[in-house]
């Protein structure tokens, strides 16, 4: 069997175990040491707790008796002593009645005493009871007239105090609202700069890209253009060259055809021709 | 009380007088100001006779009133209740061998008792003197204390074992062949 709950040992102790549980327990016990030892101190210590006896619980008018009989002991000492003292002295009666008046008092003291403490319980109670009868009556007769507006102060001022609560509170959360808007706001315009900055950058280059491509283009039309001008001024040129010659041979034979008619009535293109070459 | 007489409230004082009285005295350790706490749960009783629904006990609700106002006066009165220290440093207890006069040996044991008792924590006290001296079983103090059962028996367990260590120390244990008989 493994040890048994502390709980277990308690209710064991004060025998709030069923008979089976118990019988378990009790065989446990005789078997564990660490359960004994556990055991068997809880036990002394129920046997300390059983040697402290509560006193008579009216022990206020029982004290009272004792205190007077204590008392009274201790006058009637006083009375016998001064009697001897008295006696022996051989003084007049004057200090024996002093002794007894001195006694007589103190008797009565202690005696009245005791009578008002023994009575103190049963007029309690009946100051009590009087009370009982009496105050409800007269506070609810009293409050029926204050209550409303008393009542009606108090709504009025944890009115007040609930309002000035929740409109602090109110504020205090729109406070908390905005601030936190605010920066969301701004952690939005922040996210949304970058954006556009990296977004800017990105079109900057991609520009620069297409602008470097496009004069690219444009120079290589340029280049191409020349090389179709060069072309055409070279045959323009071959084109001007062959012509020229050709004019050339055939002013030659022009020239070579007036000349059998020359005199002849023919007109002379040669005189012409050396009055310009003139 | 249920019928809020006057009579039935008188015979309930009348039972509840003395158990009461003991309550209180054992929770503050002052017997003239248990009597004093007794006529303030008594009066109590009988200004919230009306809040009494029969929900729980009477002996119940009596017992919780007497209970909470032991509390209250405990804590107004500022009691600390010294704490044992831990395991490893256990305090000596009083010894109770220099005392040869049996009768001032049981005035000896009487007041170790009561200081043993006053040195516990107000929550293991309190399930001592109910289940301990009013002799309540473990589930009318857990309803009187409103926690459960289990609570009240560990909580038990665990005065008894700082008890212990408060007390002096007991006579040898028996021997082995004692417990066994001791266990047939």
């Amino acid at each position: 069997m493994e040890h048994p709950a502390r709980e277990t040992l308690v209710s064991y102790l004060y025998d709030e175990l069923d008979g089976s549980a118990s019988e378990d327990v009790r065989h446990h016990i005789a078997e564990c040491d660490a359960c004994h030892a556990e055991i068997e101190g809880w036990r002394r210590v129920v046997e300390f707790l059983g040697e402290d006896q509560a006193p008579s619980m009216r022990s206020r008018p029982a004290v009272g008796l004792w205190r007077a009989a204590q008392i009274a002991a201790a006058a009637l000492i006083v009375f016998a002593t001064g009697l001897v003292i008295g006696w022996s002295s051989r003084h007049d009666a004057q200090a024996l009645n002093q002794a007894v008046a001195g006694l007589r008092e103190e008797l009565g003291s202690s005696v009245r005493n005791s009578v008002i403490r023994s009575l103190e319980p049963e007029l309690a109670r009946r100051i009590d009871a009087r009370v009982a009868e009496r105050v409800p009556e007269v506070v609810s007769a009293q409050l029926e007239g204050t209550l409303p507006g008393a009542v009606d102060a108090q709504v009025q001022q944890a009115r007040s105090e609930v309002e000035g609560i929740l409109r602090d509170g109110y504020a205090r959360d729109v406070r908390r609202l905005a601030n936190y808007t605010i920066h969301a706001a701004d952690q939005r315009t922040n996210a949304s700069l970058v954006a556009f900055a990296e977004a800017f950058n990105a079109s900057r280059l991609e520009d620069r890209q297409a602008l470097i491509d496009w004069l690219r283009r444009a120079e290589q039309d340029r280049a191409d253009e020349l090389q179709i001008v060069r072309q055409d001024m070279t045959a323009l040129a071959a084109l001007t060259g062959d012509e020229l010659t050709r004019t050339r041979q055939q002013i030659a034979r022009l020239i070579a055809y007036a000349a059998p008619s020359e005199g002849a009535g023919e007109p002379s293109y040669r005189s012409h021709d050396a009055q310009k070459g003139q | 009380m249920e019928d809020g007489s006057e009579k039935g409230f008188a015979a309930l004082v009348e039972r509840w007088r003395e158990p009461i009285q003991r309550l209180c005295a054992r929770m503050v350790g002052d017997w003239h100001v248990g009597e004093d706490l007794a006529q303030d749960v008594f009066t109590q009783l009988y200004l919230s006779r009306s809040t009494f629904r029969g929900e729980s006990s009477l002996s119940t609700f009596v017992w919780r009133i007497a209970v909470n106002r032991c509390r209250n006066e405990l804590r107004r009165a500022s009691r600390s209740v010294v704490e044992l220290p831990g395991d490893e440093a256990i305090e000596e207890p009083a010894s109770a061998s220099a005392a040869p006069d049996m009768a001032v040996v049981g005035a000896e044991r009487q007041q170790i008792v009561r200081d043993a008792l006053q040195r516990l924590p107000e929550h293991l006290r309190v399930v001592v003197v109910l289940r301990h001296y009013e002799d309540l079983k473990c589930r009318e103090v857990a309803e009187v204390l409103d926690i459960p059962e289990g609570t009240v028996k560990s909580r038990m367990a665990e005065a008894l074992t700082r008890l212990a260590r408060m007390l002096p120390d007991p006579a040898e244990p028996p021997s082995r062949g004692e417990r066994q008989s001791e266990g047939r």
